[in-house]
């Protein structure tokens, strides 16, 4: 940067990015992600893509997801026409309906991962750092809470939850899959705040009389931060999945557009008829957690300090 | 050793009763905050309310009482295999599972074994190839397979089967003792199905032990002293590779169980997951819990069969 004294144009590695302005430098990084790592980026733009149409659904839409054009029934894929992707069986725009579906798709995706995320974090960091019979005890329920089917939950407590009118489903499949997100990922947080607590920056915090809550706070939480944010992203395509498959066994939301139940049984005797029925919701599914998949696998290989310079 | 192995089965045995508890509080504590219990079900469905009637049901039912009292009496019921009744139609839990549990563990056996014959190779050839198009390619591959939903696949299946070959899977289900060739007929697909997540993650782990065991002195010493590259990597490399392996066994029981459930439904099959779809649909409390404790304990033994079978296979470990 001109202006600057002659010592700033010697390369002084991480000090000198603090040169550029924020946006500059998150612009740089992104740009030196993609070339290291097209795939990943490729991925970023995919769910990026979904997120922006589940945020702008209803701009984009053409029609009202729940229109019914009843002299338009199951018509094909016809883009520039009235229905791009075709309709279903009482004339509904299929484009619309994937629309507001990447809406409770994209809702429950990054609810599940928040709440997953957040109770892993804490479980991991508490009983890893505490140890002793704290961790002994809290490793054996996760043991159990891990030993259970999670589709098998999942589908038990949404058929129950779904009885009761008061019950907005959407947010009980937030809760129930973010619940069950839990014991895994606190699996890997754990093992991590195992190493980072012997970590002589720890041993100096506790030197210096910082108590265990601060330690586990500003030390430990920073350092397991990176891990956090690749399986959150992973795990998105995980919710994403669980979602898509308790809507296509009908145990969704009801009466609202989503990929999953677009694809169950009701619409199925139409599929015949009409294949785009068949492919477009899928596609967007696939679209949806590939993405994630591929930009999480991404991360990983540039966060998780266990893959670090292999 | 012996006492990694008594170490381990107290574990397993601790876990399945936390387990126990952990289902028993669901389905009784739980799920009666936010809806009700069986004999409100019942109620509605007959939109039919009696107070001093349903209190007879619940009292019929085990409902009612001390939670700790009816947990103990479902906990010694169950360990002496007798898993109850079903609310609805009073058949024993026991049977009914007696009959469903062959197919749904053929559907996971048969879809695991295809999965591995199918990833081991995959696997293989993009470690040997790594960091080259093919080792790309298949990695890719991989996270492609891991992403598509394979209900989706089955319906795009059936869809365009029946739109172009006139084909649709059998209706009528066949038992293996009845009649074999219809049976593997109708559990073909959907076990290939179900078969087909799993395996993606396995072609990653296969990639990964592959490229740490090639890297060994060992793997040196077998070219140095001139065998071929196929003799190497068949007989030293993989071999020794496939030992952690066994750990995904365990580890995918949960997506093969989750697989039964989903394509079990498609396909109309008498097994265990649609028995466990269907009461869920009726609340039928006894049979949600069987299964739901049943499925929990094989994925425990399984990982205990997994944790002993380390002492076994590998010649390295020593407790």
């Amino acid at each position: 940067m001109s202006g600057s004294s002659a010592i700033s144009s010697v390369d002084f590695g991480p000090l000198s990015r603090r040169e550029y302005p924020l946006p500059v430098r998150i612009l740089r990084t992104s740009l030196r992600f993609a070339r290291r790592k097209p795939l990943g980026a490729f991925g970023f733009v995919l769910v990026l893509g979904l997120v922006i149409c589940a945020v702008l659904a209803g701009v984009l839409a053409p029609y009202d997801p729940d229109k019914l054009d009843l002299k338009n029934r199951l018509a094909g894929f016809d883009p520039g026409g009235a229905h791009w992707l075709g309709t279903d069986k009482t004339g509904r725009d299929t484009l619309s309906r994937l629309l507001y579906g990447a809406r409770i798709s994209m809702k429950v995706g990054f609810g599940a991962v928040l709440i997953s995320s957040t109770g892993a974090l804490f479980i991991g960091v508490v009983s890893g750092y505490t140890g002793g019979i704290v961790d002994k005890i809290v490793q054996r329920l996760i043991d159990a809470w891990q030993a259970m089917p999670g589709l098998i939950i999942l589908i038990t407590f949404l058929g129950i939850a779904r009885r009761n009118q008061s019950i907005d489903l959407v947010w009980a499949m937030v809760f129930a899959i973010g619940f069950l997100g839990i014991p895994g990922a606190s699996r890997v947080f754990r093992s991590q705040v195992l190493t980072i607590k012997q970590a002589a920056y720890v041993e100096a915090a506790r030197s210096l009389g910082a108590t265990s809550p601060r330690i586990m706070w500003k030390c430990i939480v920073p350092n397991v931060f990176p891990l956090v944010m690749v399986s959150a992203t992973t795990g998105l395509g995980a919710a994403i999945l669980a979602e898509a498959s308790l809507s296509f066994l009908g145990f969704g939301p009801a009466g609202k557009p989503s990929w999953g139940q677009m694809l169950s049984v009701e619409g199925r005797e139409y599929m015949r008829v009409q294949p785009g029925l068949a492919i477009w919701p899928g596609l967007c599914i696939a679209a949806a957690v590939f993405g994630f998949n591929i930009f999480g696998d991404a991360l990983r290989d540039v966060l998780d300090p266990r893959l670090r310079g292999r | 050793m012996a006492r990694y192995v008594t170490q381990r089965l107290l574990l397993a045995a601790l876990t399945i009763w936390l387990v126990s508890i952990i289902v028993f509080t669901l389905l009784r504590v739980v799920v009666p905050i936010f809806y009700g219990d069986a004999v409100d079900v019942i109620a509605a469905e007959y939109s039919h309310s009696d107070p001093a009637r349903a209190e007879a049901l619940r009292e019929e039912y085990g409902l009612s009482g001390n939670l700790v009292v009816s947990y103990l009496e479902w906990a010694g019921n169950m360990a002496r295999g007798n898993l109850g009744e079903s609310l609805f139609n009073g058949r024993p839990i026991t049977k009914e599972m007696h009959d469903r549990l062959p197919v749904s563990v053929e559907l996971g056996v048969i879809g695991l074994l295809s999965g591995l014959l199918f990833s081991v190779p995959l696997g293989v050839a993009a470690a040997v190839a790594q960091d080259r198009w093919p080792d790309y390619f298949l990695r890719t591959f991989a996270i492609l397979l891991n992403s598509l939903p394979g209900f989706w696949l089955a319906i795009l299946i059936i869809t365009f089967g029946n739109k172009w070959f006139n084909w649709a899977p059998p209706l009528n289900f066949a038992y293996l003792t009845e009649d074999p060739v219809a049976h593997l007929k109708i559990m073909l697909l959907p076990a290939l199905l179900i078969g087909l997540t799993p395996s993606a993650g396995l072609v990653r782990l296969v990639r990964t032990q592959m490229l740490e065991v090639l890297r060994q002195d060992y793997i040196r010493t077998a070219h140095a002293k001139g065998l071929s590259d196929r003799t190497v990597i068949i007989r030293h490399a993989l071999r020794n590779s496939l030992i952690p392996v066994v750990t995904v066994v365990g580890l995918t029981l949960p997506t093969l169980i989750a697989g039964t459930a989903i394509f079990e439904s498609i396909f109309t099959l008498p097994g265990m997951g649609r028995y466990l779809v269907s009461s869920v649909s009726s609340l039928d409390y006894p049979v949600i819990m069987g299964t739901v404790f049943v499925f929990s304990v094989i994925i425990v033994l399984a990982n205990l069969a997994v944790d002993l079978s380390y002492t076994v296979l590998d010649p390295r470990i020593r407790y």
